[in-house]
């Protein structure tokens, strides 16, 4: 009798451990994964502290951006300049804390646009084959066909003043403080030039998934228990396809903060007296020699973010792609 | 195969027209008027031109034409080899191409050579080693690598070298490929592209061992080479081939800046320039360029399936 004692009570604590198993799902599965991950963890850290940075950077910032110290200029790390001051006298703990805003901006707008029209156009082009299909597949090849900085930079350079332009109108119309300001048509530029080379990954993702979802067997059972196009749609697809997605939009932040930087430091991005890290190592780039701080700073900035940003991306793929991982 | 060839071939045609399109629409809407900049440049020699004048020229470059004349003109000239002039000094842009070509071409050969010999042994360690130590060192140094972009891993390069370590000079200009500098930029430009080729190596090799047949042929007694050799590496060199299309874009992504930084007259430095002087032509001109390239490399490696999988069959 003890034998089967034993027996009920490893089938009981079998079924307790399914039912535990069963109440974690595959997000607080993944989500375990992800705080495992040391290094992920780190990026996490990174991250936030940039998203903090950028909401509320100029606040907390102890100067204004523009402010210059002539008394006090190109010094090295002091207590009253942390990090020293640039050529004009301005403090670069400051700069970085506002560059941090127009990182953070330039990220999040370019990513959601991009994202916007490469799940639209993936999804279309997955959905609606032959021609549409044809179409749209033939318009990411010839976006992928061009370098993307060149295009980036290309694209940011001939409509800023179209979109100058358009602003400038805007204003004479409406009146709008907005629109009185420089500023947004650099961003509005280099949103553009971003969610432009950044669609064709998204689109390309979003296309293959679906359409290989679509041939999976429990796709196919659940069509053929007559679960509806747009059940099969929510219930199955997109859960489906979220995990690279995500981990796609993930890298996706991390290289449109490099690409806006990239793009200031050749000039066709945000432009000067606004703060952006590129345009800082841009504008310091000659005085490598004399001051090296002055382009350190914002280069290990721009590096410690991105690094931070990818480690994430990777623990969220180890997380998310389980499968994938394990390979 | 013949067949798929041409089919590759004829859908290139659409491909390569709109690029074309995309890029010369750019350059039709952008800001600078090359008239005008003429006009300037002759006023600063005390040549002033009056509002007949300028027509005048409008109409001899074809510039008062509507766009698709314009547009096929320009198409005409291309296919004759003719990239257009410099609005900055009214050279001609595809011997300056021409000129580049050299000197990029060296650096993205240095850094193919580097990608190769680096990363793909870098990659079947890392395989080999899986989740051990040396696996995440690997991965992690490369992931570490990928991340820095390149204008902020010049400076900090120099900076280290230069004034740290004193190890050399600082570089400007070009200097042949045995000079110092040629190894530092080489490096700098193939470090995107070697962690892409250490992360498919190390993939394709995972996911292809485990597979059956590489089991059946450690069974019958196969040496670990031999499996590796014969079994394994080719077809993890599949998507070790797909990366390839990516080249151009990663090396123009570091040349750009490193062309820059080191004062090298590669390709870099004339899409810097065209940037900066906002000389339209010379910018269109280094695009137009590199998307060909970047276009001959994707059939190519689309040719090279075949060879290293014969179950690609294209029809």
């Amino acid at each position: 009798m003890a034998h089967t004692d034993a027996a009920k009570v490893a089938d009981l604590q079998f079924e307790l451990e399914a039912q535990s198993l069963k109440t974690r799902g595959f997000w607080s599965d993944a989500f375990r994964r992800l705080v495992r991950n040391q290094l992920s963890m780190v990026g996490l850290i990174i991250f936030l502290l940039l998203a903090i940075t950028a909401a509320f950077g100029p606040y907390i910032a102890p100067y204004p951006y523009m402010l210059q110290n002539l008394d006090r200029v190109a010094e090295g790390p002091s207590l009253d300049y942390l990090l020293g001051t640039d050529d004009l006298g301005r403090d670069m703990l400051s700069r970085i804390m506002w560059g941090a805003r127009t990182a953070g901006i330039v990220a999040i707008i370019s990513t959601v646009f991009s994202l916007t029209l490469g799940v639209v156009l993936g999804g279309v082009a997955a959905y609606m084959g032959s021609w549409a299909d044809w179409l749209i597949s033939r318009a990411i090849d010839v976006t992928m066909s061009i370098p993307q900085l060149l295009f980036a930079s290309l694209v940011a350079a001939t409509f800023r003043k179209p979109v100058a332009d358009w602003v400038d109108m805007m204003y004479g119309r409406t009146g709008l403080e907005f629109f009185a300001t420089p500023t947004y048509v650099d961003l509005i530029v280099v949103f553009g030039a971003l969610a432009l080379i950044q669609w064709p990954g998204y689109a390309r993702l979003i296309r293959g998934q679906i359409l290989s979802l679509r041939e999976k067997e429990f796709v196919e059972a659940a069509r053929a228990v007559g679960v509806s196009q747009l059940t099969v749609l929510l219930r199955h697809l997109i859960p489906n396809a979220l995990g690279p997605l995500i981990v796609a939009v993930t890298f996706g932040f991390g290289g449109a903060i490099v690409a806006e930087s990239g793009l200031s430091f050749l000039g066709v991005g945000v432009q000067p007296p606004q703060a952006s890290w590129g345009a800082m190592i841009n504008d310091n780039a000659l005085s490598w020699r004399y001051r090296p701080w002055l382009v350190a700073v914002p280069g290990v900035t721009i590096a410690i973010v991105s690094l931070g940003i990818n480690f994430l991306g990777d623990g969220l793929n180890d997380a998310l792609n389980p499968r994938q991982a394990e390979s | 195969m013949t067949r798929y060839f041409m089919m590759r071939l004829l859908i290139i045609i659409p491909t390569l027209f709109a690029t074309l399109m995309i890029v010369f629409l750019l350059g039709y809407l952008g800001p600078i008027d090359p008239v005008t900049i003429l006009r300037s440049q002759w006023a600063a020699q005390g040549i002033y031109l009056n509002e007949q004048e300028v027509a005048e020229l409008r109409h001899q470059h074809g510039l008062d034409r509507p766009f698709l004349l314009q547009f096929s003109t320009y198409l005409n000239n291309l296919l004759q080899g003719k990239f257009g002039y410099s609005f900055a000094d009214a050279a001609p842009i595809w011997p300056r191409i021409q000129r580049a070509l050299p000197v990029s071409g060296s650096l993205a050969l240095g850094a193919i050579v580097i990608m190769v010999v680096v990363g793909i042994p870098m990659g079947i360690l890392a395989a080999r080693f899986h989740n051990t130590r040396v696996d995440y060192g690997i991965v992690g140094t490369s992931l570490f690598l990928w991340s820095i972009p390149p204008y902020v891993l010049v400076p900090v390069i120099l900076i280290v070298t230069v004034l740290w370590l004193d190890v050399m000079n600082v570089p400007r200009g070009w200097k042949g490929i045995w000079h110092p500098s040629f190894f530092v930029a080489a490096g700098i430009i193939s470090l995107r592209s070697l962690a892409n080729i250490i992360r498919q190596t190390r993939g394709g090799i995972l996911e292809v061992m485990k597979n059956d047949y590489v089991r059946t042929a450690r069974a019958k007694g196969l040496t670990e080479y031999k499996v590796m050799a014969r079994h394994v590496a080719r077809n993890a060199l599949i998507p070790v081939v797909t990366s390839l299309g990516l080249l151009v874009d990663d090396f123009m992504w570091g040349a750009v800046f490193v062309d820059l930084a080191f004062n090298f007259p590669g390709l870099g430095r004339l899409f810097q320039q065209g940037l900066s002087g906002r000389d339209f032509n010379m910018i269109n001109g280094v695009v137009l360029f590199t998307a060909g390239l970047t276009i001959a490399i994707n059939l190519l490696v689309d040719l090279i399936y075949p060879l290293l999988d014969p179950r690609v069959v294209y029809d």
